[in-house]
């Protein structure tokens, strides 16, 4: 593409969007208020699973200020359906995943401690907690099966009667005869057994919604902080309340982060839409911090076991996995997806293991919901391959480096088929290892190492290198996989009069920066000012449609979108500036900002062009249109394939157990950079929460289902002094298969960064012959390891 | 939050006045206490706060320290006279929490309250400190009664803290991730050994700690 310009591609504008955020006016959905408004507040069950015998309203429905009271009973009445699973997942049998209803107040039964019960809906939100108080509610408690050891012990309680065993799916991938005869010829086999802890997402700005009924048009209204409104206009609407998308507007405003945690449909947004049109009065929730630890879906928790079978030259023949994933009380959204299709397509990661097989059961329990979460899928294979690859060069007595060199596939081995489905189009880890290798210096490690031993300390280095797979794509694949919604993303571009332009994006920024990273893309490609370029998101009565933002999508998907409705601006600008300098289009050229006859002085600007089209007086009237307004629906050929290097650099003080970061250095090959501090800034957030999950986070259950980290006084969230500066570096390596070769930069942080973390502990314990150290690597944990004790697991 | 009547009283006998009788409680820094009602595990018909009655100030008093109850952790923290008198004190002070804890959080709020993973009862007990209420002056082991629970009674407050100045003392904590309170905390005094910092004891100390019933213990 062209050089830098000012705004344009590769600059670093700083963000449009922080001035209104950093100065306090910013417009989340609880800032909102609308004229006549009620609050609701959700009655959540207290116990992890119980039959509901009776719930006794009439004493809290007399209370002060009390409009309405709820429960799944005035839901069932009036035809009110379940929030819809997005993703359907067979098992090896060939029979569909156990789905079962997934009410959006409960219904008979409650099944974890933050199931809805029942809405009540005040004046004020202080008279709508008290009359909950007062709620009469009669629970008989069952068994609770808080963990996935629990859920699939012999005799376990069922969360739900129609799955055996609490078993939602038992699928596989790859070829099964194929790995058990590479693993015959194994000269030796490296195996780890493992946990992905469970994870509470925590966006600063917790969940709120906003239902309204306009009883004049019979249009319903929601604001909700969502990452994908239409996604969630398409499974309320159709799936829930049963009205048609042009009687139902999704405004998902201002969103003080997401990371995944609101993809979802949750129940909370049906229940106040269809509140609003019960009682004709808006109906407004927010979310707690508390009720945020127990009713956002959770991220991670998987138990893994995997084989890996080597070679004498250390190559790698066959994988093997086995893994159990904790789907929760109820399939979230994109529940069933995550542990199989964004998790097991990833099992060769960066390396040419000819044959892989893959086993996953996704197991229910009486815990939050389970669902993606930065990463989703990506880092909990990463982790376990990663961790594996440092298990075999141990077992091999190989230098960890030269393992992965010796596997690595080959920059000309592109494109490359991997043995899980995936077809990888561009990658060079050689490039991002060397770099990475570089920028951290590896080689004078040694040193560090002896330095720190004669203070006491104990000094370790780890690195990952790993590929991922953003923008689920095409969506004939993906429906083939079981989604049951398209993966294309759409974008308007319009041109106004005058030349400034807006652009509507089907994408979401919660906190990503795309209205300055799309304005930057678009004033590149057309040539106009940055400044003049807006960019609209979230709403879908502004925009044709969109899937939203997650998996890294938005670049690459929403972008691309973007680049094609261009690419229709600029061929009905050249017939527009043919017939206005009197030329054949097929002769003109659009760059920087102007139509020119080819081979000659003769152009017209961007601005003057539009205005032709919006003033059509000397016109090409029969031939095209006026205005200047594009729209393109963009279906990517395939997923785009990040990839990178991760190296971590920790001390370790034996008398404690405690775990510094001494440094962190990341190399990252994203393909297009569009805006290099954003990149940069993805970066940091995404290693931060990796690190957050390496090394302080874990969810934690009681043998009863009540949540013990249920607050951030007891679950622990990286803060800054937690983390040393990171050292950040890309390599562009393009993909071949959209128009921006753009990869995606949302989640590699989070995806590189654990198994980088755990892989330095791991080397700076060497001495006490340990190989493996589940997440969180606490200082518990290690004084225990230190002092020979066994390390409790602080996950059952 | 459920409703309450608030008072803010200049004078102590009004602030022990309106405690009395009813289901009254104090409000200092609110950091423990404002998160109990918000989470409403507490319903006190009246909420007395205890800001406008000039219960802060240190100041010596012989060979004493006097900490007033309503004075922060950071004034303690940032005190030239516990900084001479006290360093370990100060250097305590200095490490609770975060720093909007520090600026709202007071000594008299922690030492009521009694959280068994506080950092200054540990303090008042290792150092032999009296409190001093608005009934009597109570020594440390008369003054705490278990987890949470202390000797105060409903209308009564804490006023002041003496601590008697020792020759040496420290204090280590292993800080909870999530809350930084202590995980586990020791506090020493008239120990000779104990800086510079890496001390063999501190591993010693802690392990002890770590097995110990939860409230504040000499070793
Ligand atoms: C995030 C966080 C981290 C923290 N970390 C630490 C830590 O590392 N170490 C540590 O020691 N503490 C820690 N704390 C607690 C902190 O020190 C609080 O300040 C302290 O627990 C209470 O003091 P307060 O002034 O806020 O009292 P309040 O919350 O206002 O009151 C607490 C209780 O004491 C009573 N009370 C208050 N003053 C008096 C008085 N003068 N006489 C009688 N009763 C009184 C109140 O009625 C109430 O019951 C932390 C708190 C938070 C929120």
């Amino acid at each position: 593409m062209n050089d830098i310009i000012k705004g344009g591609i590769g600059d670093s504008p700083k963000r449009t969007e922080d001035h209104r955020f950093l100065s306090g006016n910013g417009r989340y959905t609880d800032d909102l208020n609308r004229p006549n408004q009620t609050h609701a507040y959700f009655k959540r069950s207290d116990v992890a699973h119980g039959v509901i015998k009776s719930i006794d309203t009439k004493a809290a429905a007399a209370m002060d200020g009390v409009i309405a009271i709820f429960t799944g009973a005035d839901l069932a009445a009036d035809n009110i359906g379940g929030v819809p699973c997005g993703w359907q997942v067979h098992s090896k049998d060939g029979s569909p995943m156990v789905e079962p209803p997934h009410p959006v107040l409960a219904q008979g039964k409650v099944r974890y401690v933050g199931d809805a019960i029942a809405m009540v809906i005040a004046e004020t939100k202080q008279q709508a907690k008290d009359a909950a108080e007062a709620l009469v509610i009669d629970i008989e408690t069952l068994p609770a099966v808080s963990t996935l050891r629990a859920a699939i012990a012999p005799g376990a309680s069922l969360v739900h009667d129609d799955a055996k065993g609490n078993v939602c799916y038992d699928w596989h991938l790859g070829d099964k005869e194929a790995v058990d005869a590479a693993f015959k010829q194994a000269f030796k086999v490296a195996t780890i057994d493992l946990t992905n802890n469970r994870l509470i997402p925590n966006p600063m700005e917790p969940r709120a919604a906003i239902g309204e009924y306009d009883i004049s048009s019979g249009e319903y209204t929601l604001h909700t902080t969502s990452q994908n409104p239409h996604v969630i206009r398409l499974l309320m609407g159709a799936f829930v309340l049963h009205v048609p998308e042009h009687k139902l507007r999704v405004v998902a405003p201002d969103v003080g982060g997401g990371f995944g945690a609101k993809i979802f449909h949750y129940i909370e947004e049906a229940a106040v839409t269809w509140a609003a049109s019960k009682i004709h009065r808006p109906v407004k929730w927010t979310c707690e911090r508390g009720e945020a630890f127990i009713t956002d879906a959770h991220g991670r928790d998987h138990v893994s076991h995997a084989e890996l079978a080597l070679a004498q030259d250390g190559k790698f023949l066959a994988l093997r996995v086995n893994t159990y994933a904790n789907m929760g009380a109820y399939l979230s959204t994109f529940a069933p997806s995550v542990p199989t299709y964004l998790s097991a397509t990833l099992l060769a990661g960066v390396y040419t293991t000819p044959v892989i097989y893959s086993e996953v059961k996704a197991i229910f329990t009486n815990t939050v919901p389970v669902d993606a979460y930065r990463g989703a899928g990506r880092p909990e294979t990463t982790f376990l391959l990663e961790r594996l690859v440092d298990i075999a060069a141990h077992t091999m007595g190989m230098d960890r480096v030269a393992i992965r060199r010796r596997n690595f596939i080959p920059i000309d081995a592109y494109p490359y088929q991997t043995p899980v489905a995936l077809m990888y189009d561009s990658g060079n880890h050689e490039a991002t290892l060397a770099r990475c290798m570089e920028l951290a210096d590896w080689s004078g490690f040694e040193a560090r190492r002896a330095k720190a031993k004669a203070r006491g300390k104990l000094r370790g280095i780890g690195m990952s290198t790993y590929l991922e797979a953003c923008g689920i794509a095409p969506s004939a694949v993906a429906g083939a996989l079981g989604a049951r919604a398209g993966l294309y993303e759409v974008a308007n571009v319009r041109v106004h009069p005058t030349g400034s332009i807006t652009v509507f994006t089907g994408t979401h920024s919660h906190g990503q920066g795309h209205e300055t990273t799309f304005a930057q893309l678009v004033a590149d490609q057309l040539g106009v000012p940055f400044e003049s370029v807006e960019v609209v998101h979230g709403d879908t009565a502004k925009i044709p449609f969109g899937m939203g933002t997650y998996g890294s999508r938005s670049l690459s998907v929403g972008g691309s979108a973007m680049v094609k409705a261009m690419d229709k601006i600029i061929a009905k600008g050249k017939k527009i500036a043919a017939h206005l300098m009197e030329a054949s289009a097929d002769d003109i050229e659009f760059k920087d900002g102007k139509f020119t006859v080819a081979g000659t002085d003769k152009s017209k600007a961007f601005g003057e062009i539009a205005f032709s089209a919006y003033v059509p007086h000397n016109y090409p009237i029969d031939e095209v249109e006026p205005g200047l307004d594009e729209t393109a629906f963009y279906d990517p050929k395939n997923f785009t394939f990040p990839g990178g290097c991760h190296i971590c650099e920790v001390e370790i003080d034996p008398e404690t157990g405690t775990v510094h970061l001494e440094n962190f250095t990341a190399v990252d090959d994203i393909g297009r950079v569009i805006n290099p501090m954003i990149v940069h800034g993805q970066v940091h957030g995404g290693v931060a929460q990796g690190i957050g999950q390496a090394l302080l986070e874990q969810a934690v259950y009681d043998p009863e289902g009540q949540l013990l980290s249920g607050s951030l006084m007891d679950y622990t969230m990286p803060r800054a002094d937690n983390l040393p500066s990171f050292v950040v570096g890309t390599e562009s390596t393009m993909c071949t298969h959209n128009p921006l070769g753009a990869k995606g930069v949302g989640e590699v942080g989070a995806i590189g960064s654990p198994p980088a973390v755990i892989n330095a502990v791991v080397d700076a314990l060497r001495d006490y012959g340990v190989t493996h150290i589940d997440m969180p690597a606490t200082a518990q944990k290690i004084w225990s390891i230190i002092n020979h004790a066994a390390p409790r697991m602080a996950a059952e | 939050m459920y409703d309450f009547e608030y008072h803010k009283p200049t004078a102590l006998a009004d602030a022990t006045k309106a405690l009395g009788g009813t289901d009254a409680k104090a409000l200092a820094g609110g950091m423990t206490f404002i998160p109990v009602l918000k989470q409403r595990l507490a319903q006190p018909s009246a909420v007395v706060d205890l800001s406008g009655l000039g219960l802060t100030g240190i100041s010596l008093e012989g060979n004493s320290l006097v900490i007033k109850a309503m004075t922060t952790h950071r004034e303690v923290a940032t005190s030239p006279v516990v900084a001479k008198a006290i360093p370990a004190l100060a250097h305590l002070a200095g490490h609770i929490g975060d720093r909007q804890v520090r600026y709202r959080g007071t000594i008299g709020g922690s030492l009521a309250n009694n959280d068994p993973s506080a950092c200054y009862p540990s303090a008042v007990l290792a150092l032999g400190a009296t409190i001093k209420t608005t009934k009597r002056s109570l020594k440390a082991d008369e003054f705490f009664q278990g987890m949470f629970t202390t000797a105060l009674e409903p209308d009564e407050l804490i006023t002041e803290i003496s601590f008697p100045i020792p020759a040496k003392a420290a204090y280590e904590k292993f800080p909870n991730p999530a809350s930084r309170y202590a995980t586990v905390g020791g506090r020493r005094r008239h120990v000779q050994t104990l800086h510079p910092p890496r001390h063999p004891q501190r591993h010693q100390l802690i392990a002890r700690l770590a097995g110990q019933p939860p409230q504040p213990l000499i070793l």
